[in-house]
């Protein structure tokens, strides 16, 4: 499946740049990925070949059970996730609109400054989307 | 005396091997206590119970495997 061309006007090729520069800029990420709201890959730095549905029908999983448990614990949905998984990191950021910002890192990073990182990146994204301040989320 | 006492050694042996062998297979069982953290947008901080955070880790390990084999 190509990736969703319904991110917003921008496209998803500035998307995949940004999601690039959050791995140039945190050298641990392995994966990064935007997680639309309904549930399609907005874009992602996958290397061509990879099941990108099967991907993306997994990180929609992930976030949708960690939006389920914000509400069970009194929120409207999560912040951030951090996933310790059999050899790395999966961590979520959530954004304006139901989006998710996902990525993906080697057990010994250092999870706290590439979640930072995805925060700093949040608004450009949102932005992107047209889920952030303006947008039509 | 000495019998007694090369008993309650083996026996000892026996334990400790037995306690190694059970929490070697508790550790081994998935999901452990702070492998799965969240932060809602209240600002609160949750750790779904095991088996939330073992449906988390289950997911992510499938992730994390494609991950690897395409890097």
């Amino acid at each position: 499946m190509a990736e969703s061309g319904a991110a917003g006007a921008t496209g998803a090729g500035e998307l995949e740049g940004v999601l690039e520069n959050l791995r140039a800029l945190s050298g641990e990420v392995w994966t990064a990925a935007v997680l639309l709201k309904d549930g399609e890959l907005g874009a992602s730095t996958l290397p061509p070949g990879v099941d990108r549905e099967r991907y993306a029908a997994m990180l929609a999983a992930l976030a949708s059970i960690a939006r389920r448990l914000a509400r069970e614990n009194g929120g409207s949905s999560f912040s951030q996730v951090r996933i310790k998984g059999e050899g790395g990191h999966v961590l979520l950021v959530s954004l304006e609109g139901g989006g998710t910002l996902v990525a993906t890192t080697g057990p010994e990073a250092r999870v706290g400054l590439v979640l930072y990182d995805m925060r700093n990146v949040r608004k450009e994204i949102e932005k992107m989307t047209g889920s952030g301040e303006g947008g039509q989320g | 005396m000495r019998r007694i006492f090369g008993r309650l050694v083996l026996l000892g042996a026996a334990a400790g091997a037995f306690y190694a062998l059970l929490n070697y297979l508790r550790d081994s069982e998935g999901a452990k206590k702070g492998d799965v953290q969240m932060v809602l947008d209240t600002g609160a901080t949750v750790e779904p119970d095991p088996a939330e955070a073992q449906e988390f880790a289950d997911i992510a390990r499938k992730v994390l495997e494609i991950d690897r084999e395409n890097r």
